[in-house]
Protein backbone atom coordinates (compact mmCIF):
# COMPACT_ATOMS: atom_id res chain seq x y z
CA UNK A 1 0.00 0.00 0.00
CA UNK A 2 3.22 2.26 0.74
CA UNK A 3 4.24 1.90 -3.02
CA UNK A 4 0.74 2.32 -4.34
CA UNK A 5 0.92 5.66 -2.12
CA UNK A 6 3.92 6.65 -3.72
CA UNK A 7 3.22 5.78 -7.03
CA UNK A 8 0.15 7.88 -7.15
CA UNK A 9 1.88 10.95 -5.82
CA UNK A 10 4.70 10.34 -8.59
CA UNK A 11 1.95 10.38 -11.26
CA UNK A 12 0.44 13.42 -10.01
CA UNK A 13 -2.96 11.90 -8.59
CA UNK A 14 -5.91 10.69 -10.44
CA UNK A 15 -5.25 10.42 -14.61
CA UNK A 16 -5.04 14.00 -16.64
CA UNK A 17 -8.04 15.67 -16.55
CA UNK A 18 -9.37 16.71 -19.75
CA UNK A 19 -11.73 14.00 -19.45
CA UNK A 20 -14.01 17.37 -20.81
CA UNK A 21 -16.90 16.03 -18.74
CA UNK A 22 -18.48 14.29 -21.67
CA UNK A 23 -20.85 12.05 -20.26
CA UNK A 24 -22.13 14.72 -18.80
CA UNK A 25 -21.92 16.61 -22.38
CA UNK A 26 -23.87 13.59 -24.12
CA UNK A 27 -26.57 13.49 -21.24
CA UNK A 28 -26.82 17.19 -21.93
CA UNK A 29 -26.99 17.15 -25.38
CA UNK A 30 -30.63 16.35 -25.80
CA UNK A 31 -31.68 19.48 -24.64
CA UNK A 32 -29.20 21.42 -25.99
CA UNK A 33 -29.10 20.76 -29.32
CA UNK A 34 -32.56 20.42 -31.40
CA UNK A 35 -31.68 19.53 -34.39
CA UNK A 36 -31.33 15.83 -34.60
CA UNK A 37 -28.53 15.90 -37.74
CA UNK A 38 -26.55 18.41 -35.61
CA UNK A 39 -26.88 16.51 -32.16
CA UNK A 40 -25.76 13.20 -33.95
CA UNK A 41 -22.42 15.08 -34.93
CA UNK A 42 -21.88 16.42 -31.75
CA UNK A 43 -22.53 12.88 -30.12
CA UNK A 44 -20.01 11.17 -32.55
CA UNK A 45 -17.43 13.83 -31.45
CA UNK A 46 -18.35 12.81 -27.71
CA UNK A 47 -18.10 9.64 -28.15
CA UNK A 48 -14.84 9.95 -30.22
CA UNK A 49 -13.28 12.18 -27.23
CA UNK A 50 -14.70 9.26 -25.14
CA UNK A 51 -12.63 7.00 -26.95
CA UNK A 52 -9.80 8.77 -27.09
CA UNK A 53 -9.65 9.00 -22.96
CA UNK A 54 -10.55 5.36 -22.59
CA UNK A 55 -7.08 5.09 -24.45
CA UNK A 56 -5.05 7.37 -22.14
CA UNK A 57 -6.65 5.31 -19.23
CA UNK A 58 -5.45 2.52 -20.50
CA UNK A 59 -2.24 3.40 -21.41
CA UNK A 60 -1.90 4.73 -17.48
CA UNK A 61 -3.63 1.96 -15.83
CA UNK A 62 -0.30 -0.14 -17.43
CA UNK A 63 2.89 2.37 -16.52
CA UNK A 64 1.35 2.08 -13.29
CA UNK A 65 1.34 -1.21 -12.92
CA UNK A 66 4.81 -0.97 -14.12
CA UNK A 67 5.84 1.47 -11.80
CA UNK A 68 4.56 -0.06 -8.75
CA UNK A 69 6.74 -2.78 -9.40
CA UNK A 70 9.60 -0.34 -10.02
CA UNK A 71 8.99 0.98 -6.67
CA UNK A 72 8.88 -1.91 -4.35
CA UNK A 73 11.81 -3.11 -5.90
CA UNK A 74 14.85 -2.26 -3.24
CA UNK A 75 17.67 -1.91 -5.76
CA UNK A 76 15.95 -0.01 -8.00
CA UNK A 77 17.50 3.82 -8.39
CA UNK A 78 16.42 6.59 -9.18
CA UNK A 79 17.81 6.52 -12.85
CA UNK A 80 15.60 3.34 -13.61
CA UNK A 81 12.26 5.69 -12.41
CA UNK A 82 13.25 8.44 -14.55
CA UNK A 83 12.51 6.17 -17.64
CA UNK A 84 8.85 5.91 -16.62
CA UNK A 85 8.56 9.77 -15.86
CA UNK A 86 9.42 10.27 -19.50
CA UNK A 87 6.42 7.86 -20.43
CA UNK A 88 4.38 9.79 -18.32
CA UNK A 89 4.98 12.92 -19.91
CA UNK A 90 5.07 11.58 -23.44
CA UNK A 91 1.58 9.96 -22.66
CA UNK A 92 -0.03 13.78 -20.79
CA UNK A 93 1.21 15.53 -24.02
CA UNK A 94 -0.04 13.19 -26.54
CA UNK A 95 -3.66 12.93 -24.80
CA UNK A 96 -3.25 16.76 -24.42
CA UNK A 97 -2.41 17.48 -27.56
CA UNK A 98 -5.25 15.50 -28.87
CA UNK A 99 -7.98 15.93 -26.80
CA UNK A 100 -7.69 19.67 -27.48
CA UNK A 101 -7.67 19.63 -31.19
CA UNK A 102 -10.84 17.59 -30.42
CA UNK A 103 -12.95 20.29 -28.10
CA UNK A 104 -12.13 23.18 -30.52
CA UNK A 105 -13.79 20.90 -33.51
CA UNK A 106 -16.66 20.01 -31.46
CA UNK A 107 -16.78 23.72 -30.86
CA UNK A 108 -16.81 24.49 -34.15
CA UNK A 109 -20.13 23.05 -34.76
CA UNK A 110 -22.10 24.66 -32.09
CA UNK A 111 -23.02 27.79 -31.28
CA UNK A 112 -21.89 29.76 -28.15
CA UNK A 113 -25.35 29.35 -26.53
CA UNK A 114 -25.18 25.12 -27.10
CA UNK A 115 -21.63 25.07 -26.25
CA UNK A 116 -22.98 26.67 -22.56
CA UNK A 117 -26.02 24.09 -22.28
CA UNK A 118 -23.16 21.09 -23.41
CA UNK A 119 -20.79 22.53 -20.89
CA UNK A 120 -22.54 24.46 -17.91
CA UNK A 121 -19.60 26.60 -15.88
CA UNK A 122 -21.32 26.21 -12.68
CA UNK A 123 -21.66 22.61 -11.95
CA UNK A 124 -20.70 20.74 -8.09
CA UNK A 125 -17.08 19.67 -8.80
CA UNK A 126 -16.21 19.37 -5.44
CA UNK A 127 -14.60 16.23 -4.12
CA UNK B 1 8.01 2.16 28.80
CA UNK B 2 9.97 2.32 26.66
CA UNK B 3 9.71 5.49 23.99
CA UNK B 4 8.46 2.62 20.98
CA UNK B 5 5.39 2.27 23.55
CA UNK B 6 5.24 6.11 24.15
CA UNK B 7 5.03 6.72 20.15
CA UNK B 8 2.54 3.72 20.22
CA UNK B 9 0.13 5.55 22.68
CA UNK B 10 0.55 8.93 20.76
CA UNK B 11 -0.35 7.77 17.62
CA UNK B 12 -3.13 5.59 19.34
CA UNK B 13 -4.77 8.71 20.90
CA UNK B 14 -4.91 10.42 17.92
CA UNK B 15 -6.71 7.99 16.24
CA UNK B 16 -8.95 7.46 19.48
CA UNK B 17 -9.48 11.26 18.71
CA UNK B 18 -9.91 10.91 14.39
CA UNK B 19 -12.38 8.27 15.28
CA UNK B 20 -14.36 10.26 17.94
CA UNK B 21 -14.40 13.01 15.72
CA UNK B 22 -16.19 11.05 13.10
CA UNK B 23 -18.55 9.19 15.11
CA UNK B 24 -19.55 12.39 16.19
CA UNK B 25 -20.59 13.34 12.50
CA UNK B 26 -22.25 10.16 11.12
CA UNK B 27 -21.36 7.46 9.17
CA UNK B 28 -20.68 9.01 6.14
CA UNK B 29 -19.36 12.58 7.19
CA UNK B 30 -15.61 11.33 7.44
CA UNK B 31 -13.59 14.06 5.91
CA UNK B 32 -11.03 13.62 3.72
CA UNK B 33 -8.73 14.92 6.18
CA UNK B 34 -9.42 12.35 8.35
CA UNK B 35 -9.54 9.43 6.52
CA UNK B 36 -5.37 11.24 5.64
CA UNK B 37 -5.20 11.40 9.27
CA UNK B 38 -6.06 7.62 9.97
CA UNK B 39 -3.84 5.89 7.18
CA UNK B 40 -0.78 7.99 7.99
CA UNK B 41 -1.11 7.02 11.21
CA UNK B 42 -1.75 3.35 10.64
CA UNK B 43 1.71 3.81 8.49
CA UNK B 44 3.50 5.48 11.08
CA UNK B 45 2.78 2.80 13.78
CA UNK B 46 3.72 0.16 11.44
CA UNK B 47 7.21 1.51 10.76
CA UNK B 48 7.51 1.79 14.96
CA UNK B 49 6.71 -1.95 14.46
CA UNK B 50 8.62 -2.72 12.09
CA UNK B 51 11.83 -0.87 12.08
CA UNK B 52 13.55 -1.32 16.01
CA UNK B 53 16.55 1.23 15.58
CA UNK B 54 15.09 4.42 17.00
CA UNK B 55 17.42 6.87 14.78
CA UNK B 56 16.45 5.16 11.80
CA UNK B 57 12.76 5.13 13.04
CA UNK B 58 12.81 8.89 13.82
CA UNK B 59 14.15 9.59 10.22
CA UNK B 60 11.44 7.35 8.57
CA UNK B 61 8.48 8.73 10.47
CA UNK B 62 9.90 11.99 9.22
CA UNK B 63 9.56 11.10 5.63
CA UNK B 64 6.04 9.89 6.57
CA UNK B 65 5.19 13.11 7.87
CA UNK B 66 6.37 14.56 4.56
CA UNK B 67 4.53 11.89 2.40
CA UNK B 68 1.34 13.33 4.29
CA UNK B 69 2.22 17.08 3.37
CA UNK B 70 2.47 16.23 -0.13
CA UNK B 71 -1.01 13.95 -0.10
CA UNK B 72 -2.94 16.44 1.64
CA UNK B 73 -1.55 19.33 -1.13
CA UNK B 74 -1.86 16.81 -4.24
CA UNK B 75 -5.44 15.97 -3.08
CA UNK B 76 -6.12 20.21 -2.64
CA UNK B 77 -4.20 20.98 -6.05
CA UNK B 78 -6.10 18.16 -7.87
CA UNK B 79 -9.48 20.04 -6.68
CA UNK B 80 -8.19 22.97 -7.76
CA UNK B 81 -6.99 22.39 -11.30
CA UNK B 82 -10.71 20.62 -12.16
CA UNK B 83 -12.75 23.53 -11.01
CA UNK B 84 -10.50 25.36 -13.12
CA UNK B 85 -10.04 23.08 -16.24
CA UNK B 86 -14.67 23.42 -16.45
CA UNK B 87 -14.39 26.87 -16.10
CA UNK B 88 -11.90 27.18 -19.45
CA UNK B 89 -13.52 24.39 -20.91
CA UNK B 90 -17.18 26.02 -20.56
CA UNK B 91 -15.85 29.28 -22.05
CA UNK B 92 -16.55 29.42 -25.87
CA UNK B 93 -13.74 32.01 -26.26
CA UNK B 94 -11.19 30.24 -24.40
CA UNK B 95 -7.85 29.97 -26.97
CA UNK B 96 -6.00 26.91 -27.58
CA UNK B 97 -3.31 28.86 -26.08
CA UNK B 98 -4.63 28.89 -22.60
CA UNK B 99 -5.48 25.11 -23.04
CA UNK B 100 -2.03 24.24 -24.02
CA UNK B 101 -0.78 27.04 -20.62
CA UNK B 102 -3.39 24.29 -18.72
CA UNK B 103 -1.50 21.36 -19.81
CA UNK B 104 1.85 22.67 -19.13
CA UNK B 105 1.34 23.82 -15.68
CA UNK B 106 -0.44 20.36 -15.14
CA UNK B 107 2.72 18.76 -16.50
CA UNK B 108 4.93 20.85 -14.26
CA UNK B 109 2.86 20.05 -11.01
CA UNK B 110 2.99 16.30 -11.59
CA UNK B 111 7.07 16.54 -12.54
CA UNK B 112 7.74 18.52 -9.17
CA UNK B 113 5.47 15.67 -7.33
CA UNK B 114 7.62 13.39 -8.64
CA UNK B 115 11.01 14.82 -7.57
CA UNK B 116 9.48 15.24 -4.25
CA UNK B 117 8.44 11.30 -3.98
CA UNK B 118 11.21 10.23 -5.93
CA UNK B 119 13.52 11.59 -3.25
CA UNK B 120 11.23 10.58 -0.66
CA UNK B 121 11.55 6.73 -1.61
CA UNK B 122 15.12 6.87 -1.83
CA UNK B 123 15.61 8.33 1.70
CA UNK B 124 13.14 5.37 2.65
CA UNK B 125 15.20 2.77 0.45
CA UNK B 126 18.42 3.83 2.25
CA UNK B 127 16.89 3.86 5.77
CA UNK B 128 15.53 0.22 5.78
CA UNK B 129 17.14 -3.29 4.92
CA UNK B 130 15.72 -5.40 2.31
CA UNK B 131 13.32 -7.17 4.85
CA UNK B 132 12.23 -4.03 6.75
CA UNK B 133 11.45 -2.27 3.03
CA UNK B 134 9.46 -5.63 2.06
CA UNK B 135 7.14 -5.92 5.42
CA UNK B 136 6.37 -1.83 4.60
CA UNK B 137 5.65 -3.09 1.08
CA UNK B 138 2.97 -5.30 2.44
CA UNK B 139 1.47 -2.94 4.60
CA UNK B 140 -1.93 -2.92 3.29
CA UNK B 141 -4.95 -1.35 6.23
CA UNK B 142 -8.78 -0.59 5.53
CA UNK B 143 -7.47 3.36 6.36
CA UNK B 144 -4.68 2.84 3.80
CA UNK B 145 -7.54 1.46 0.78
CA UNK B 146 -9.98 4.72 1.72
CA UNK B 147 -6.80 7.08 1.65
CA UNK B 148 -6.18 5.37 -1.89
CA UNK B 149 -9.96 5.54 -2.85
CA UNK B 150 -10.02 9.22 -1.80
CA UNK B 151 -7.27 10.42 -4.73
CA UNK B 152 -8.13 8.13 -7.02
CA UNK B 153 -12.01 9.39 -7.17
CA UNK B 154 -11.18 13.15 -7.15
Amino acid sequence: MLIALMTILFLGGSSFGPMLYIDEARDNAKSAIMDDDQRKLVRDDLKSMKKRAKQYAKSVKGLTKDLRKEFGDHAVGEADLDVYWDQVFALNVSFSDDIIDMRFELRDKVSREEWSALFPADSNDTQ
Amino acid sequence: MCPNDLKRLAIIFRALTFLLLAGCGGKEAVAPEDVEQGAFNDLRSEVIDIVPDSQRQETLLELVDDLQIEFAELRKDVVVKRTELRKLNSDYDATREQFHEYAERYDAAIKQSREKVTASRQKLVRETTVDEWDALKKLETKTMKKLLSLLQSV
